[in-house]
């Protein structure tokens, strides 16, 4: 295990570090991590996963799955504030509180609440000692995706109030915020607003992150459900894109071009608000469809409830080519795309190039069994 | 730079071991919908959630029991409840509860995706 778990560090520091930005160069970061709760934290590089306290990660670039420790003789033994306060295992968290993990680059980060507050913890992947980067005076609301892009984690914030008894307050408030990962800074993106339901960060491209804000229910109304706001992640100023309703679904941005589905197909508006339907079907209404954004397009993939059968098609932005993918002996959903890679969801989740589902061959890079 | 995107799933077990009521999570997966959903406690505290993967649109919700444990009996009434129904995601939190040593909640996790209502889903945590 300890020769594996070599093997993976040298792959992990050697991709993670060759893509570091620096001043006055054209390269561009490759960092780029996201956290969904399938089971773990997606990175370029592979996927974080906690185990019973013990973090793992699947390497996409050799398919190994291994713990996150390379102590000898270690049985990987979690932490237990009455049998195990200290654990020898560098890979076993060291809280009981509620915390979220992530993995960005060659850094491992802990977000650790009691309500009250977060503390962020980070380290290296090699490292044993967690370090206190920062303290927040809010929770998260775990549910929703988290993004790291450009040295800064985004994710959805949450207030609580208490009662006079000091028990949490059911009614709290959600926002969109940040923590910078070089300074351990953060802050607030969106105001508390009493009005709002959910928050959940749609995507990130280039320049923006995007984010719906849905109305609580007693609030929404059928054409009016909540708005999908364009955030710059140089200013972190937002403005509204899209506004959400019964039949329209946004599903992404490109520069200008506003992409979003309604009962008869995909929609594209551009900039000067011609709008054209560029794909007819499925309806989102009748049928289940998941929407996945890629760095150069996006995958839709619905459920068609006439046929039984799942249609999956990919949008190129450049090429404005539409791709229609048969996937007949394949199982699974295609649940995530991160970097060039698809990620689908069966009896477990498997890695596949995005160039190669796209034409159709199914490799699978690696591998991570669910139970 | 290439960059992947993403969107919001959830954990662990697939539909079928889901229905284990003692699991602290789930995820309710047919055909074309995956839910996740969970459940967990500190010695002192409480969380919930419900949540629809894969960028779909629709209702979740969630209600939860959470109950502490103190000097060797947990109380027969939870120290709190709860009930939260919201768009894609909906979570609950529960706590501090003051003097005790541990704690358990039960949930219980509903959602509606593309006019398609999921069984109730159950999860517990302790």
């Amino acid at each position: 295990m300890l020769k594996k778990f070599g093997i993976f560090l040298f792959i992990l520091l050697f991709l993670t570090g060759c893509g570091k930005n620096t001043a006055g160069s054209d390269e561009e970061t490759e960092r780029f991590t996201f956290r969904s709760i399938v089971f773990g934290c997606y990175s370029e590089s592979g996927i974080l996963y906690e185990k019973d306290g013990i973090l793992c990660f699947v390497d996409y670039a050799t398919g190994e799955d291994v713990v996150l420790c390379t102590k000898p003789n270690c049985v990987h033994a979690p932490y237990s504030a009455v049998n195990n306060p200290d654990p020898y295992c560098d890979a076993a968290l060291p809280w009981e509180d509620r915390n979220v993990t992530m993995i960005y680059g060659d850094r491992l980060y802990a977000f650790v609440t009691n309500f009250d507050s977060t503390t962020v913890y980070e380290k290296g992947v090699s490292e044993s000692e967690w370090k206190k980067l920062t303290e927040m005076p809010y929770s998260y609301y775990e549910v929703v995706s988290w993004f790291a892009c450009n040295d800064r984690i985004y994710y959805v914030a949450d207030q609580f109030a208490r009662q006079e008894d000091g028990i949490l307050a059911l009614d709290d408030a959600i926002f969109l915020a940040y923590v910078d990962l070089t300074d351990g800074t953060y802050g607030s993106l969106t105001d508390m607003d009493e009005e709002t339901g959910t928050i959940r960060i749609v995507s990130v491209d280039q320049q923006n992150l995007y984010y719906e804000m849905h109305y609580k229910l007693d609030i929404a109304v059928p054409e009016d459900q909540g708005q999908v706001y364009r955030m710059d992640l140089e200013t972190l100023k937002s403005e509204p894109v899209f506004r959400m309703e019964e039949n329209r679904r946004f599903v992404g941005m490109h520069g200008d071009d506003l992409y979003y589905m309604e009962s008869d197909g995909l929609h594209r508006t551009d900039a000067g608000g011609e709008d054209v339907c560029i794909y007819q079907g499925p309806d989102p209404n009748v049928n289940s469809v998941a929407i996945l954004p890629a760095a150069s397009g996006f995958l839709l993939e619905a459920y068609m409830a006439d046929t039984d059968q799942f249609r999956i098609v990919y949008l190129d932005y450049e090429s404005d080519r539409i791709t229609e993918i048969e996937r007949p002996n394949a199982e699974g959903l295609v649940v995530e795309i991160v970097g060039e890679n698809v990620l689908v969801s069966g009896d477990a989740v498997e890695v596949i190039r995005l160039s190669d589902f796209l034409a159709g061959k199914e490799k699978i890079l690696a591998r991570h069994e669910l139970n | 730079m290439k960059r992947g995107i993403a969107v919001c799933f959830s954990t662990m077990l697939l539909f079928g071991m889901a229905l284990d009521v003692c699991a602290g999570s789930g995820t309710y997966r047919s055909n074309e919908i995956i839910v996740g959903y969970g459940s967990s406690v500190t010695s002192n505290s409480g969380y919930a959630y419900t949540s629809i993967a894969g960028g779909g649109t629709g209702t979740a919700s969630v209600s939860a029991e959470y109950h502490s444990h103190y000097n060797g009996n947990y109380k027969e009434a939870p120290v709190q409840t709860g009930n939260s129904t919201n768009g894609t995601a909906a979570s609950l939190s529960f706590g501090p509860a003051t003097g005790c040593s541990s704690s358990y909640i039960n949930a219980t996790h509903n959602a509606t995706v593309g006019g398609t209502t999921i069984p109730t889903q159950t999860s517990s945590g302790s």
